[in-house]
C-alpha cells in the first residue's frame, strides 16, 4: 500500500453534538495543506470528531480484538470484522439517536477522488461516489472496498484498515509499533510490499500456521495413543497368567457366592423355625404352670382337710414340699421323699410325724376323684415333658442358627476380599490384541495424516521463504530510508542523539515451524548515564512523554517513507497531553515538519495551553489576511458543537484564547 | 448345673423386685402386680441403659405373666425368704383351669435373706439394677389404686397391634428400640430444652400407661 487518504471536506447535518450555527448549520470544514486544527475545550466532542473521520473512512468494520495482547497479531490472524459499536457510538452521544444524522467526507487517494456519506445513527453508506461515479452501495460494501483497495495500491482492505487505524491516525487507541517486532513487520508487509505479495503473505502465513496446528494436534493425539499401546503391550508380556489367576479366583468366587446364597436361605428357614418354636415354647410354659396349678389346689385342699390347724402359709409349704421332687432345704432332687410325702398324705398319716389320721379320712374320700388327680399329675407330666423337649429343640435350633451366622460373616468376609482380587486381577487383564493391533494402525493412520500436514507446512514455508527472499531486499531499502526520514523528524522533539538501527530477527509463523529472517528496526538513544547510544528495546526504556512522540516519529517515517506521491493526511489527537511548555514547542516542531506540503496534519487543541496553537500556525501577526488564512484552518467547536456548561459560562475567556493563539500570542 | 444357675438368678431378681416394692410401699403385692412390675422393668430397662432380665415372654390374653419366675417364687416361699398371705386357688369351671391369687412380701427376719441382701449391695450391676427397680417401682406407685397389672397389659409392646400380633415377645430381636423405648424417648420432644432424668421418663411412662388404661 502506498497511498494514504488526503482529508478534503467534511459535512456533519442534522447530528445535535454540532449543531452549528443558524446562518451555517451542522458543520462544514474545508481541510487545508499542512496543519488543521480541531479546536474546544474538553466535552465539545473532539475525540467524537476525530472517530467521525476514521469511520467515514473504513466504514462499520474494525480489526479483531485481542484484549489479552497489547502486541501486534501475526499476518496469519489478519481479519476484518463487524465494528461493535456500529449502532451505539454515535446515537449514544445525542437525545435523538442520531435519527437523521449524516456526515460526508471528501478525499483523496493518490490521484482518485471520493466521497463518502454515512448514516451516523448505522454507519451505513449513503451515497458513494469513486472519481465522480456512483458506486453500488451493499451491505458489505463491497464496491467500496475493492475501490479503496485499487486506489491506495493496497492486497487487500484489511491492509487498508490496518494502515488507517495505526498509522494515519494516532489515536486513543494506539498502541506500539516501534518496539513491536510483529507490529513493525506487519506494517513493512504492507507499506513495502506489492498488493499481491501483502496478501500471499498473508494466505502462506496462514497455511503455515493451519498445518502446523494440525500437524502438532495430531502429534499430541499420537503420543497418547502411543502411551496406552505401550501400556497394552507391556501388560501383554507381564501379565500372561492374568488369565489364568483370575479364571481360577472367579471359580472360588462362584463356590464362595453359592455357598453364601445357600447358608442365606438356610438362616431363613432356621428364623421361621426358631421363631415357632420360641412361640410353642412359652405356649408350653404357660400350660405347664396351669397344670401344676391343677395338682397343687388338689394337693392344698387334701393338706387343709388333714391338717385343718394348719396355717395357709404352711400348708402352701408343704404343697410345695413334696410337689416338686427337690428337697427345699438341700435343694437336691429327692424322688424317695416325694414317694414318702404322697404315702403318708394318701395314707392319712402325718407327713411330719407319721401318726395315723384315719379320721380325717372320711373327709378325703368326699373330696375329688382320685382319677381326676391322677389325671392332673399325668397333664402335668406331659406338660413338663413337652416343655423340655421343646426347650431342648430351641437350644440346638439356636446353636445351629449361631453357627450359620458365624459361617455367613466368615464367608461374606472371604467373598468381598476375593471380589477385590478379582477386580485387581481383571484390571491387570491384557488387552485384546486385536484392540492393540487397531491402536496400531490408528498410530500409523494419524503419523501419516501428521506427515502430510508437516509437508504442507514444509512447502508453505519453502514458498514463504522464496517470498522473504523477494521482499526481503525491497524492505530494507525502505527501512534505510525510513531511518532517514525518522532521524530529520526526532530530531525536531528529542534533545538526544537517535536513531534507529536495521537489524535482522530471527521469528517463526507458526509455534514449530522453521525460523525465519525478518527485518526490524531497533531504537537507539543516547542517555545522560551512559556513554554513546543504547539499545532502547523496550518502551519501558524511555520516558512516558518521549515514547509517545518517538512513535508518532516512526509511524510518520513509515508513511513518508511508503506515500509513493508523497501524500498523506494524519490526524492525531492532543499531542500535548503529556508535555511540559519547552516540549510543547518542539512536539509542535515535530508536527510542522512533517507536515510540508504535500504532507497534512489535523491535530486536535483543548485550548488548555496557550504554547501549541501559535506553535503549530506562526509567529506573532497582525496581518488580518494572515489571521483569516489561519482561521480557515481552524474547526471552532466553541461555534459549532452544542455548548456544555464550561462553554455556556467562559465562551467568551476561551474564544479570546484561541484568537490570541490565531494571531500568534501566547497569553 | 445350668438350671441350677438360672434358678438362683431367677430368686435374686425376685428379691430385687419385692425390695424395690417394699420401698414403694407396694408390699404386699399381689402376684399379677408382682408379674406385672418384672415385664415393665423388662420392657424399660433400656432406659437405664441395662439388658432385660428375660428376653421373652408369652401373650396371655391378660397381664403379664412367668411361669418360671412364678415357680421359683412359689420355692422362695418354701424357703422361708418371702411370706404370702391370702392364698387362694380358684377354680374356673368356665376355662377349666385353676386360678392362684396370693399377696407377697420379703420375709425380712429371715437371717437367709439378710446374707443375701448384704451380698447384693456389694454388686455393682446388682447395685445399678436396684437403683432402676426401685425408681419404676416408685412411678408404678403413682398409677390410680396401683393398677399395675392393667397397666402393663396397655404397654405398647404387651399389647397386641396390627405391626406384631405374634404369641409371644421377643425383646431381644427388637435390639433396644421396641415401640415402648421409642415412647418414652419421645417425652424428651414433647419437652425440648429440658434435659428430662432417666427416672423422670419413667415417671412419664407410667403416667401415660395409667391413662391408656383407664380411657
Amino acid at each position: 500500500m502506498n497511498r494514504f487518504p488526503v482529508l478534503e471536506r467534511l459535512t456533519v447535518s442534522n447530528f445535535r453534538m454540532f449543531p452549528g450555527s443558524p446562518k451555517s448549520p451542522g458543520i462544514d470544514f474545508r481541510f487545508q495543506g499542512g496543519i488543521s486544527v480541531l479546536a474546544g475545550v474538553n466535552g465539545l466532542g473532539k475525540t467524537t470528531l476525530i472517530n467521525l473521520l476514521f469511520r467515514l473512512l473504513v466504514g462499520p468494520f474494525d480489526l479483531p480484538k485481542d484484549s489479552a495482547s497489547a502486541k501486534f497479531g501475526s499476518a496469519a490472524k489478519a481479519n476484518v470484522v463487524s465494528w461493535p459499536g456500529r449502532n451505539t457510538y454515535f446515537p449514544q452521544r445525542v437525545a435523538d439517536r442520531a435519527q437523521s444524522a449524516s456526515a460526508e467526507l471528501w478525499f483523496k487517494l493518490g490521484h482518485s477522488q471520493f466521497s463518502v456519506r454515512r448514516s451516523l445513527s448505522t454507519l451505513k453508506l449513503q451515497s458513494c461516489t469513486f472519481n465522480g461515479e456512483n458506486l453500488e452501495i451493499s451491505g458489505n460494501e463491497q464496491a467500496y472496498r475493492d475501490s479503496i483497495c485499487v486506489a491506495a495500491n493496497a492486497g487487500q482492505f484489511v491492509d487498508f484498515l490496518t494502515a488507517i487505524k495505526y498509522l494515519t491516525f494516532f489515536n486513543e487507541e494506539r498502541r506500539d509499533i516501534l518496539w513491536d517486532g510483529q507490529a513493525q513487520r506487519q506494517f513493512f508487509r504492507i507499506l513495502f510490499t506489492t498488493p499481491e505479495e501483502a496478501r500471499e503473505w498473508i494466505e502462506l502465513e496462514q497455511q503455515i500456521s493451519s498445518a502446523d496446528s494440525r500437524a502438532r494436534n495430531m502429534s499430541n493425539s499420537v503420543y497418547q495413543l502411543e502411551q496406552d499401546l505401550n501400556e497394552g503391550e507391556k501388560l501383554l508380556v507381564s501379565n500372561a497368567g492374568v488369565d489364568a489367576r483370575l479364571s481360577a479366583e472367579q471359580t472360588l468366587l462362584d463356590t464362595e457366592l453359592r455357598r453364601r446364597r445357600e447358608l442365606e436361605l438356610h438362616a431363613e428357614r432356621l428364623d421361621e423355625d426358631l421363631k415357632r418354636i420360641r412361640r410353642d415354647l412359652e405356649r408350653s410354659k404357660l400350660n405347664e404352670d396351669l397344670a401344676r396349678r391343677s395338682v397343687e389346689e388338689t394337693r392344698f385342699a387334701r393338706l387343709g382337710r388333714l391338717f385343718p390347724n394348719l396355717t395357709e402359709t404352711a400348708r402352701y409349704i408343704l404343697t410345695q414340699l413334696y410337689a416338686d421332687g427337690r428337697c427345699l432345704a438341700c435343694e437336691r432332687e429327692s424322688p424317695q421323699a416325694q414317694q414318702r410325702l404322697e404315702h403318708a398324705v394318701e395314707s392319712s398319716l402325718c407327713v411330719v410325724c407319721g401318726s395315723d389320721l384315719t379320721a380325717a379320712q372320711r373327709l378325703l374320700e368326699n373330696a375329688e376323684s382320685e382319677d381326676d388327680f391322677e389325671e392332673a399329675i399325668e397333664r402335668l407330666s406331659l406338660a413338663s415333658l413337652q416343655r423340655r423337649s421343646l426347650a431342648d429343640e430351641e437350644r440346638s435350633r439356636d446353636q445351629e442358627w449361631q453357627e450359620v451366622l458365624k459361617e455367613l460373616g466368615d464367608l461374606t468376609a472371604s467373598a468381598n476380599a476375593r471380589i477385590k482380587k478379582v477386580e485387581a486381577l481383571r484390571s491387570q487383564l491384557p488387552p485384546d490384541p486385536e484392540d492393540l493391533s487397531k491402536l496400531r494402525s490408528s498410530i500409523l493412520e494419524l503419523r501419516e495424516r501428521e506427515d502430510i500436514e508437516k509437508r504442507k507446512r514444509q512447502s508453505a514455508e519453502a514458498v514463504y521463504d522464496r517470498l522473504l527472499t523477494r521482499v526481503s531486499e525491497r524492505i530494507q531499502t525502505a527501512t534505510s530510508t525510513v531511518s532517514g526520514y525518522f532521524q530529520e523528524l526526532i530530531g525536531c522533539f528529542l534533545e538526544e542523539e537517535s536513531k534507529l538501527s536495521f537489524k535482522t530477527i530471527n521469528d517463526r509463523p507458526s509455534q514449530s515451524g522453521r525460523i525465519f529472517r525478518y527485518p526490524s528496526l531497533r531504537f537507539e538513544m543516547t542517555a545522560a548515564a551512559f556513554d554513546g547510544e543504547q539499545i532502547r528495546s523496550s518502551p519501558d526504556d524511555v520516558s512516558e512523554s518521549q515514547r509517545e512522540f518517538i512513535d508518532l516519529a516512526f509511524r510518520m517515517a513509515l508513511a513518508e517513507a511508503a506515500a509513493i506521491d508523497g501524500e498523506i493526511t494524519m490526524v492525531i489527537e492532543t499531542p500535548e497531553a503529556s508535555l511540559d511548555a519547552v516540549y510543547m514547542e518542539r512536539a509542535a516542531n515535530l508536527l510542522c515538519t512533517f507536515a510540508r506540503d504535500p504532507r497534512s496534519i489535523v491535530v486536535t487543541s483543548n485550548l488548555s495551553c496557550s504554547v501549541m496553537i501559535p506553535a503549530l500556525l506562526g509567529p506573532e501577526t497582525n496581518d488580518q489576511d494572515e489571521i483569516e488564512e489561519r482561521r480557515k484552518r481552524v474547526l471552532n467547536l466553541l461555534d459549532v458543537a452544542a455548548p456544555n456548561a464550561a462553554v455556556r459560562y467562559h465562551k467568551r475567556q476561551y474564544s479570546d484564547f484561541l484568537e490570541a493563539g490565531l494571531r500568534g500570542r501566547r497569553v | 448345673m445350668r438350671h441350677e444357675l438360672q434358678s438362683l438368678k431367677y430368686r435374686i431378681r425376685l428379691i430385687q423386685l419385692l425390695t424395690a416394692a417394699e420401698q414403694a410401699a407396694l408390699v404386699p403385692i399381689s402376684l399379677d402386680k408382682l408379674h406385672a412390675f418384672a415385664f415393665l422393668a423388662d420392657v424399660l430397662s433400656p432406659v437405664w441403659n441395662l439388658r432385660p432380665f428375660e428376653d421373652r415372654i408369652g401373650r396371655t390374653g391378660k397381664s403379664p405373666y412367668y411361669p418360671d419366675l412364678q415357680k421359683e417364687l412359689d420355692l422362695l416361699v418354701a424357703m422361708g425368704l418371702v411370706e404370702p398371705s391370702e392364698l387362694n386357688y380358684v377354680v374356673d369351671e368356665v376355662e377349666k383351669e385353676v386360678r392362684f391369687n396370693a399377696l407377697y412380701a420379703l420375709r425380712f427376719s429371715s437371717a437367709h435373706l439378710t446374707k443375701l441382701a448384704g451380698a447384693l449391695r456389694k454388686d455393682e450391676t446388682a447395685v445399678r439394677e436396684q437403683a432402676f427397680l426401685n425408681a419404676l417401682a416408685e412411678a408404678l406407685a403413682s398409677l390410680p389404686d396401683e393398677e399395675i397389672a392393667q397397666a402393663a397389659s396397655k404397654d405398647l409392646v404387651y399389647e397386641r397391634s396390627g405391626l406384631d400380633n405374634e404369641d409371644y415377645i421377643d425383646l431381644d430381636q427388637m435390639s433396644g428400640t421396641s415401640r415402648t423405648v421409642r415412647a418414652v424417648a419421645s417425652f424428651d420432644q414433647a419437652f425440648p430444652g429440658s434435659k428430662l432424668t432417666p427416672a423422670r421418663r419413667l415417671y412419664m411412662y407410667a403416667n401415660y400407661l395409667g391413662r391408656r388404661a383407664h380411657g
